[in-house]
């Protein structure tokens, strides 16, 4: 897979996410319950816990901007490129491996859309570390 | 030269990303929704009977209907209910009754009960924030003995045996149907409903509202 593939698919995730996290933060802003299409009322739950915030930002609104960042990222050819996909793609799923122990043993409840997420991070992050191959291979 | 330059910096990022992950769960853990101990704090000094907070002199009343297991109903606890106590409630403007309905589902009545029974003792309202903090996804099992007991024993003033011997007694199975008949009176649909009641009339809100829309509300039952 050449490195501009690996691009392509690195803005079609971000974009995915993009749009995924700027409906989530739309309900939690408006207070309404967001579509779970099974698990009935696990993605009310977790959207309307305490972990839902951060200093009062939505978590969703943070999944916003990481998704932005992944997206220039993806559009930054070379070195920057590698290192932002790869530092945003990190701390993400490093991140939704803690939502998602919340939402196993604290919450008890699992939310579709942040599962979702959570693997389209973890596709960004294998995606970034391919990509650090081709790009040195280059060098 | 070159690629060792670049293995400098991958391991850079690799270092700032962990430390970003942590700074964001140790956010996430320090300042999301508030702790048992701000419960405590907003509830300290403000009189409390039976479901009832505040003064029993308030010109204002809100009636809240809610049930336990309610995701929004604990949204409006964590993010509406400590600033409507510490504008209206604390000042004595406002008193909020508590209608504690038990309609979700088979978990909603074990915990409606154990809420009203900590209300024998005056501490419904500490129970049923601590439960909020803790509630977990509707009707999944959660709401076991074990979870009912354990949040009475977190609960400041509670004679968790006299708490225990309420839960099934009849006075608490009256007061959930007397929640019930008035939500049917009140044409409640869904949870949480404000009824904000005063001189001037009343005023019904639903869902987790901001403070502001209940100030409009109490305005507006108020004026005569």
């Amino acid at each position: 897979m050449s490195e501009r593939s690996i691009r392509v698919l690195l803005a079609v995730l971000a974009v995915a996410g993009l749009l995924m996290s700027t409906y989530l933060t739309w309900v939690h802003l408006l207070g309404l319950a967001p579509v779970c299409l099974a698990g009935h009322g696990g993605c009310e739950t977790v959207q309307s816990s305490r972990y839902a915030e951060i200093l009062g930002v939505p978590v969703a609104t943070l999944g916003m901007g990481g998704y932005v960042g992944l997206f220039l990222a993806a559009l930054l050819r070379g070195e920057i490129g590698v290192l932002l996909g790869l530092f945003i793609s990190l701390v993400s799923i490093l991140f939704s491996a803690y939502l998602t122990y919340l939402e196993l043993f604290v919450i008890y409840a699992i939310c579709q859309w942040c599962v979702s997420s959570a693997v389209i991070m973890t596709a960004a992050f294998i995606l970034s570390v391919v990509r650090i191959g081709r790009v040195r291979k280059k060098r | 030269m070159i690629k060792q330059r670049f293995s400098w910096l991958l391991s850079i990022v690799v270092v700032c990303a962990v430390i970003v992950a942590a700074l964001l769960v140790w956010l996430s853990q320090t300042t999301s929704g508030g702790s048992e101990e701000d419960i405590r704090q907003l509830l300290a000094d403000i009189p409390q009977n039976g479901t009832t907070l505040g003064s029993e002199d308030a010109p204002v009343t809100i009636y809240l209907y809610e049930d336990l297991q309610c995701p929004v109903c604990a949204r409006f606890a964590r993010d509406t209910f400590p600033d409507l106590v510490k504008s209206y409630v604390e000042p004595g403007e406002v008193k909020v009754v508590s209608e504690t309905l038990a309609v979700i589902g088979p978990d909603s009545v074990p915990a409606a009960k154990a809420a009203v029974s900590a209300g024998e003792q005056n501490r419904y309202w500490e129970y049923s924030m601590l439960f909020f903090l803790n509630q977990g996804r509707e009707n999944s099992g959660y709401v076991t003995d074990e979870f009912l007991t354990n949040i009475a024993e977190k609960t400041q003033g509670l004679d968790v045996n006299q708490w225990n011997q309420a839960r099934e007694s009849d006075a608490v199975q009256s007061e959930l149907d007397s929640a019930q008949a008035s939500a049917q009176d009140e044409g409640v649909e869904a949870t949480p409903t404000l009824v904000v009641s005063g001189p001037s009339g009343t005023s019904k809100l639903v869902g987790a509202v901001p403070v502001s829309s209940i100030a409009t509300a109490i305005e507006e039952v108020q004026t005569s």
